[in-house]
């Protein structure tokens, strides 16, 4: 595994982290306090091409590969101070852009892929449930044929990320009363904006991550085209297990960015910061939490890279996905902890924008799956 | 060659996936329907035949009716390596 950056990542690094400086942290707190979401931010990010990464040209994006992808998320996560947008862009790219290249039809393919990266239109997923979270597979929202052309879904979704502003989610549904494997689940296009029998709920209230609207979805005897199944029948689990792999790395990425511009805020406050007519940073308890977060930082960042380098080479990377996902996520809330005991009392006030790391590190050893299932497929994967 | 296959990703479902199931009949029940094959254990059987089989499994074909038994699994392998 050779790590180095080719010249392009390095330039693209660069552009990605100038341009978020400039374009997207005006702002961020008003935005954080009335849980707005940066639309023209987002809009800005559509013609920086991040919104197209991984997609081919022909479908109007960048066509990167993996690792090229994650190192653009990475330095998203970097330079944007605004951890809800970032966010918003990864649910858009690898639970919704993805799974429609992969497991599209042409048609699927050329009506959405366009959009999706120019930004006019938002996407995401629904897989979770009031009562099915980590056992998300025991859904009860189901998809009934009625007949070769039309299915008609009925249930409720929740923790919908883009879903108050989405124009397309892909819905998981039981199309059968299987057990076991595939659970008997199929992935369904729905634009909810415009079908009829589709509700989303006002943007839900939540610690974190503010600026990214999350919502509830509800489905009530909604008619869909077969036209708008994604994937096989029965295919449902696989786009969504397809789905994590990506997430639990590329948006991860995003996390490992934002704890470098963390370490270094921390480094800069260590050595400004006076008590007891010494630098904070001269104190051991301060440094060696420093040093910890450091540690951290060069941790995570191979076990990510790694990923992105087997599925580069074609080859799956599930636990590989878990364990980065896992680490990260749990390195990102402790180091964020670590921020505002270093910033001490003023680490507690909005101004600094340390407590707002801290509140969008939460949902990280959450969503993807939280770190006990990250902990379970890993003993799986181990033969336990 | 399919014997030797069928042998194979058999040892593998019995040791790694089906442990604990001493019952269960590797090569007649449905590995599905038992929960042999669950969404860790697809995810399983798929690393190990695409790198200790070498035979690459697209995500498209990960659909329980090429994993509900052994025959189907052999089924699936050998139409990829075809
Ligand atoms: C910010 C955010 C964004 C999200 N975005 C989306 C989205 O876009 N689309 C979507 O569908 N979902 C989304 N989710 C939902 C997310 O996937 C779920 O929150 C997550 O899977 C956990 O489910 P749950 O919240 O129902 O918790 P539960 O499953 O009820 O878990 C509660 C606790 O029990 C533990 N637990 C449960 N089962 C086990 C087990 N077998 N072994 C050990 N411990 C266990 C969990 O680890 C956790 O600690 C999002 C969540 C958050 C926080």
């Amino acid at each position: 595994m050779d790590f180095s950056l080719t010249e392009d990542q390095q330039v693209f690094r660069t552009q990605i982290i100038d341009f978020a400086r400039k374009r997207l942290n005006a702002g961020v707190i008003e935005r954080d306090e009335a849980a707005a979401f940066d639309r023209d931010g987002w809009q800005a990010c559509a013609e920086m091409g991040l919104l197209g990464l991984p997609v081919p040209e022909v479908y109007g994006g960048l066509g990167l590969d993996v690792t090229s992808s994650m190192l653009a998320m990475e330095a998203l996560g970097y330079g944007a101070h605004d951890q809800g947008l970032p966010f918003a862009i990864n649910t858009q790219l690898w639970t919704c852009e993805v799974p429609i290249l992969t497991f599209g039809t042409e048609a699927q393919k050329a009506h959405y892929l366009p959009r999706l990266v120019t930004g006019e239109i938002v996407g995401g997923h629904a897989s979770s449930e009031p009562n099915a979270g980590s056992d998300v597979f025991s859904m009860a929202t189901r998809a009934e044929k009625l007949d070769d052309d039309t299915w008609k879904l009925s249930g409720t979704k929740t923790f919908v990320s883009n879903g108050p502003i989405a124009d397309v989610l892909i819905v998981f549904a039981k199309t059968s009363q299987a057990r076991g494997f595939g659970a008997g689940i199929t992935a369904f296009l729905i634009e909810p904006k415009t079908t009829a029998g589709v509700t989303v709920s006002p943007p839900i209230h939540k610690m974190g991550l503010r600026s990214s609207p999350m919502g509830e979805l509800a489905l009530d005897e909604v008619l869909v085209q077969d036209s708008q199944r994604l994937g096989k029948v029965g295919a449902g689990q696989a786009v969504f297990s397809s789905e994590m792999e990506w997430e639990r790395s590329c948006l991860f990425a995003c996390h490992l960015g934002a704890m470098e511009r963390q370490l270094e805020k921390c480094i800069e406050h260590a050595k400004d910061r006076k008590q007891f007519g010494q630098t904070i940073g001269s104190f051991q308890a301060v440094s060696h939490r420093i040093a910890n977060m450091k540690l951290r930082i060069e941790v995570a960042r191979p076990l990510l890279y790694k990923v992105a380098w087997l599925k580069d080479r074609g080859e799956r990377a599930v636990m590989e996905a878990a364990i980065a996902k896992l680490y990260v996520s749990e390195a990102y809330v402790q180091s964020s902890l670590d921020a505002v005991a270093i910033f001490g009392g003023y680490g507690f006030c909005t101004e600094y924008e340390v407590e707002r790391m801290l509140r969008d590190s939460v949902g990280s050893v959450l969503y993807s799956g939280t770190s006990d299932i990250q902990r379970n497929l890993i003993a799986r994967f181990l033969g336990l | 060659m399919s014997g030797a296959l069928k042998l194979s990703l058999a040892t593998f479902v019995k040791n790694e996936l089906a442990r604990g199931q001493p019952e269960l009949d590797v090569e007649k029940d449905s590995l599905v329907d038992s929960g042999v094959i669950d969404s860790v254990g697809i995810m399983k059987l798929v690393s190990f035949i695409e790198k200790e089989l070498h035979v690459k499994i697209g995500d498209e074909d990960l659909l329980p009716e090429n994993f509900e038994t052994l025959s189907d699994i052999v089924k699936l392998v050998e139409s990829k390596r075809a």
